[in-house]
């Protein structure tokens, strides 16, 4: 985790943190209904109190009553300074759950215990309990601490899934009342379509180049390192090497020459829809990409030529993912 | 998939909590109500806790037959309620519901929500405690309960269960500290209502104990087995001796020959007095404990008083029954002389019932054929007691007959009723008017508090004279046979009355210690019942008053006001004092490594707090060159500590970080 990450949004401070300007969000509070009942409670405990002359039962309504205002401020104190930094949310494919992480900044300040996250609706102000997507995950953020949680959010179809609004509250430690503050996460997950379709992959396009020998890069007979490129899959380098601190190197195998293949909207133009398509065209890439083919991708606008590795893969199905849909 | 908090499932932590709060509430009622009621509550607890272990079907909203047998339960119980009270209303039987109430709840207890009105329920009960005592040791058992009903609601807010047992104590204790001077200025300046503000069922007489509005043999010495407090006096200026305390109570006019009682006419009409006040008068003021009786006790005699009248024969009635403790404040007149201007008083003052104490009347015809005069007479009356074989004693044997024939001429023991009795009796036979005056002689000084305590103990009888020329008199026949009585007390007197009251005579140092500690717990006590249950309007007003707020006037409006500055002052103060944003960690590497980085904010270089342990010393080394071996030793051993764990190296952290001082290695000069 690296430490450059900048703070971003942070909850109503008496103290700015020295040097870096941060954008506040509200903290509002309001009682729960359990807070009313109490009310009710004392009311009831203060009329028997005047009733009876009772020295002690005044003294149980006043002290119930500071209680209440105390655990007001705990609960306060319980949500306000916490800085909030979105993560990126790494894509996943469509009926998955995507997580986006975001990371809680708790660092010089006094533990927070049983904090809510809810994903709502971008509208919603209040606490409504109706209104919350998906689980609730609860939190605690001892002192000085600094965490990523992920926060969950059903994916449904492919393109891009923005997290909306994070509803962040709590009712600790009494439960009386309820603090809470509303943070718009920016952050968009892509959604890759889901991979369908039990069609065959289509056969190699640059067929003067199969069986040619030598440096082919395939993953048969070992044949040497070389360095290092970024997207270089992990299972392919010398993990030995490194510990010996010799460096990161990839190592190279030598095969008859890995399969090339050509990914064309034209081969699946006879399915019925173009979400048919996507979902065939993702299935084709991860069986090409398992086993270590060498594929590109042409769509009606798009083309990625032929490659392989992670990087490569991920750039395909984000291709697919955003195919026809308008970019935010 | 909705997740409703308030519908979520209670988990047994949670329950238990419940459990034990709750039944620590109800220990103190469960002596107090039939026994079927604390059986039948724990019965319920007992289904409820043991049920899913074993798991018995528990009757809640899925067993629609369990849940309507539970309900017809319930009702039988309603029914017992009414069986063993003959009511549902009122203080006994509604606590007797309250608890079972309690108990159903907490069997069909399953959701958040019923945690919370399982907990508001849990404070009502507490407050019901004090409808039946306000000690000390019960506020402090309740204040107890109070923390754990607190550290409930942390319990079922502490959703990842982070809290043990402990901390969730602490937490709650803490905020009930942070509560305490909130709840002192909301007690001192929160105006107070006379109550009450319904009319509240009477309850049964629960049986108080000390002086009725009779006397018959008998009736005053059975006090004497009790230990309790009749009421407690403070005096203004200097008090009279306690011999010298007579406390008066009710008059006793008419006689069937064995009961005495009271002349009720006198107390309804307001009558003309003849009273000659003559030197200083006794200002003082009174605590007294719930009598449930129509009239409070005075020095004689009392001339004025803040609550209730003086009757004719200077009784102080009130309308009220004293049925709390109720503080008076009073005025007595130890020297004067009360005449009496209604003839058909004196009258009544020679009434005996005919055809009795043939031989008391003999005797009294004997002394006027002697035609001794009227002092002489009573002065015969002392005689006869002091100098024959009369004796003062709790158990005198049963009197056969005519209790005063009896008592003067066979058995000749008995107590301070026998002796005023047979001496009125005396008087009237030989042509004096007389009466019985009963109430309280003496009392307990406590140096620690300056004040007096008279005890049920205390409580006497004696008898009062009407001469022309003199007026009423008060002559205490018990005087003549025990003087120590008078003189000393009554745990003096008769020191078998109480053998656990040590009245060491040898005042070694143990016992004045000890006399010394029950003196501060009574003072205490005494403070407590003033202040914290006492606290009536009237007292808010006086205290008020003395902290110079009289100038801002009582009305409803500024006392508002001034509360709700205050209050809003002090939510400041502790807002500033809750909300401070910095946290001081447990981690003692970390607190080094910020005194570390303390000491180089002195020399002007700060540390940001994005940076890293090794950023920042990157970025040292590359300002202050000199300072770079240094804080790379530093740095190193403090990452090898927070990072790699690595503790032995926490000694040395301590040590490199105390040694390092870069304002002195910066200006040395390099060798």
């Amino acid at each position: 985790m690296s430490e450059s990450i900048v703070l971003e949004r942070h909850f109503k401070m008496e103290f700015v943190r020295k040097g870096k300007a941060l954008s506040r969000r509200r903290v509002y509070i309001l009682p729960t209904r359990y807070g009313l009942l109490f009310g009710f409670m004392l009311c009831a405990i203060f009329l028997g109190a005047v009733n009876y002359n009772n020295g002690l039962a005044y003294v149980l309504t006043f002290l119930l009553c500071s209680v209440t205002l105390i655990g007001m401020f705990h609960a306060y104190r319980n949500m306000a300074g916490l800085i909030i930094t979105p993560g990126q949310a790494e894509p996943v494919f469509a009926g998955e759950l995507a997580y986006f992480p975001v990371f809680f900044d708790n660092r010089d300040q006094p533990a927070r215990y049983s904090i809510m996250l809810n994903c709502v609706p971008k509208t919603l102000g209040w606490f409504k309990p109706g209104a919350i997507e998906g689980k609730t995950t609860i939190i605690d953020l001892e002192t000085d601490a600094f965490h990523n949680i992920p926060l969950p959010k059903q994916s449904h179809h492919r393109g891009v899934l923005n997290y909306g609004r994070l509803q962040i509250t709590t009712t600790f430690p009494l439960g009386l009342f309820r603090a809470w503050s509303n943070i718009d996460i920016n952050e968009n997950c892509v959604i890759y379509p889901a991979a369908r379709g039990q069609l065959a992959l289509p056969q190699e396009t640059q067929g003067e180049e199969e069986e040619q020998a030598g440096n082919q890069e395939g993953n048969d007979d070992f044949m040497g390192l070389r360095r290092y490129r970024p997207g270089d899959s992990s299972r392919h380098l010398d993990w030995k090497a490194y510990a010996r601190e010799k460096g990161l190197h990839r190592k190279q195998f030598q095969g008859f020459g890995s399969r090339r293949l050509m990914l064309r909207w034209q081969h699946l133009e006879h399915l019925n829809s173009t979400e048919e398509i996507l979902s065939q065209l993702c299935q084709w890439i991860l069986i090409a990409e398992s086993n270590h083919f060498f594929y590109g991708l042409e769509l009606l606008d798009d083309f990625i030529a032929v490659d392989q590795g992670e990087e490569h893969q991920k750039r395909c199905l984000a291709t697919l993912a955003c195919f026809g849909l308008q970019m935010p | 998939m909705k997740m409703n908090q308030a519908a979520r499932r209670l988990n047994s932590i949670e329950l238990y909590w419940l459990a034990v709060a709750m039944s620590l509430v109800i220990l103190p009622h469960a002596v107090r109500l039939p026994g079927w009621i604390p059986v039948m509550y724990f019965l319920l607890l007992l289904w409820r806790l043991i049920g899913p272990v074993l798991n018995w079907p528990l009757p809640n909203r899925e067993q629609k037959l369990l849940h309507w047998c539970q309900n017809i339960l319930a009702l039988f119980c309603l029914l017992g309620i009414y069986a063993s009270y003959h009511s549902i209303v009122g203080r006994d039987p509604g606590v007797a519901l309250l608890v079972l109430l309690s108990g159903f709840k907490l069997l069909e207890s399953e959701l958040e929500r019923d945690f919370y009105i399982l907990v508001c329920l849990g404070y009502i009960m507490v407050t019901t405690n004090f409808l039946y005592t306000q000690s000390i040791p019960v506020a402090l058992f309740m204040a107890l309960v109070t923390l754990i009903l607190t550290a409930s609601f942390i319990t079922v807010n502490d959703h990842n269960k982070k809290f043990s047992i402990k901390n969730k104590l602490k937490l709650a204790g803490l905020i009930l500290l942070y509560a305490i001077p909130l709840m002192l200025v909301l007690f001192v300046f929160f105006p107070r209502i006379s109550g009450p503000l319904w009319r509240m069922p009477q309850d049964a007489n629960t049986g108080k104990t000390g002086i009725s509005d009779t006397m018959s043999p008998g009736s005053i010495s059975q006090l004497l087995q009790s230990d309790e407090l009749a009421f407690r006096v403070q005096f203004t200026d200097t008090p009279p001796p306690a011999s010298q305390m007579y406390w008066r109570g009710p008059v006793l006019w008419f006689t069937d020959g064995r009961q005495w009682r009271r002349n009720l006419s006198l107390l309804k009409t307001k009558q003309k007095i003849n009273f000659q006040k003559e030197g200083k008068t006794t200002a003082y003021n009174i605590t007294i404990e719930p009598t449930d009786q129509h009239w409070l006790y005075g020095l004689e005699m009392a001339i004025k008083s803040t609550r209730g009248d003086i009757t004719g024969d200077m009784q102080i009635i009130i309308k009220d029954k004293i049925n709390h403790r109720v503080r008076y404040e009073m005025e007595s007149m130890p020297v004067y002389k009360l005449f009496e201007k209604v003839p058909e008083n004196l009258e009544n003052a020679l009434q005996l019932e005919p055809g009795m104490h043939p031989k008391t009347l003999a005797l009294a015809q004997q002394w006027r054929q002697q035609n001794l005069d009227n002092r002489q007479i009573i002065d015969s009356a002392l005689t006869l007691f002091s100098d024959e074989e009369f004796y003062y004693t709790l158990q005198p044997p049963l009197l056969r007959g005519d209790a005063v024939d009896d008592f003067l001429f066979q058995s000749k023991r008995g107590f301070c009723e026998h002796y005023a009795s047979s001496f009125v009796v005396l008087m009237r036979a030989a042509g004096i008017p007389a009466r019985v005056i009963t109430g309280y002689q003496g009392a307990s000084y406590n140096p620690v508090g300056d004040y007096y305590n008279v005890y049920q103990r205390d409580a006497h009888a004696w008898a009062e004279v009407y001469l022309e020329e003199k007026g009423w008199l008060r002559v205490d026949p018990t005087a003549a046979v025990s003087p120590e009585r008078i003189l000393e007390g009554i745990e003096n007197a008769l020191p078998e009355i109480a053998p656990n009251l040590i009245f060491n005579t040898d005042s070694s140092l143990a016992y004045a210690l000890l006399q010394n500690l029950r003196d501060s717990w009574d003072a205490i006590n005494y403070q407590w019942n003033l202040w914290v249950l006492g606290y009536s309007p009237k007292r808010q007003m006086d205290f008020l008053n003395k902290l110079g707020l009289a100038k801002f006037g009582y009305d409803w409006q500024t006392l508002t006001v001034g509360l709700f500055v205050i209050l809003s002052t002090m939510m400041v103060l502790f807002g500033l004092l809750l909300l401070r944003p910095n946290g001081k960690s447990n981690d003692p590497a970390r607190n080094l490594y910020d005194a570390f980085c303390k000491k180089m904010a002195r020399i002007g270089v700060e540390r940001h707090a994005y940076e890293g342990p090794m950023d920042f010393y990157q970025r040292v080394g590359s300002e202050k060159t000199i300072l770079k071996k240094a804080v790379l030793e530093i740095t190193e051993c403090y990452v090898a500590v927070r990072y790699a764990s690595d503790q032995e190296q926490l000694t040395r952290l301590k040590q490199l970080i105390h040694s390092f001082k870069p304002g002195s290695l910066l200006t040395k000069k390099p060798s």
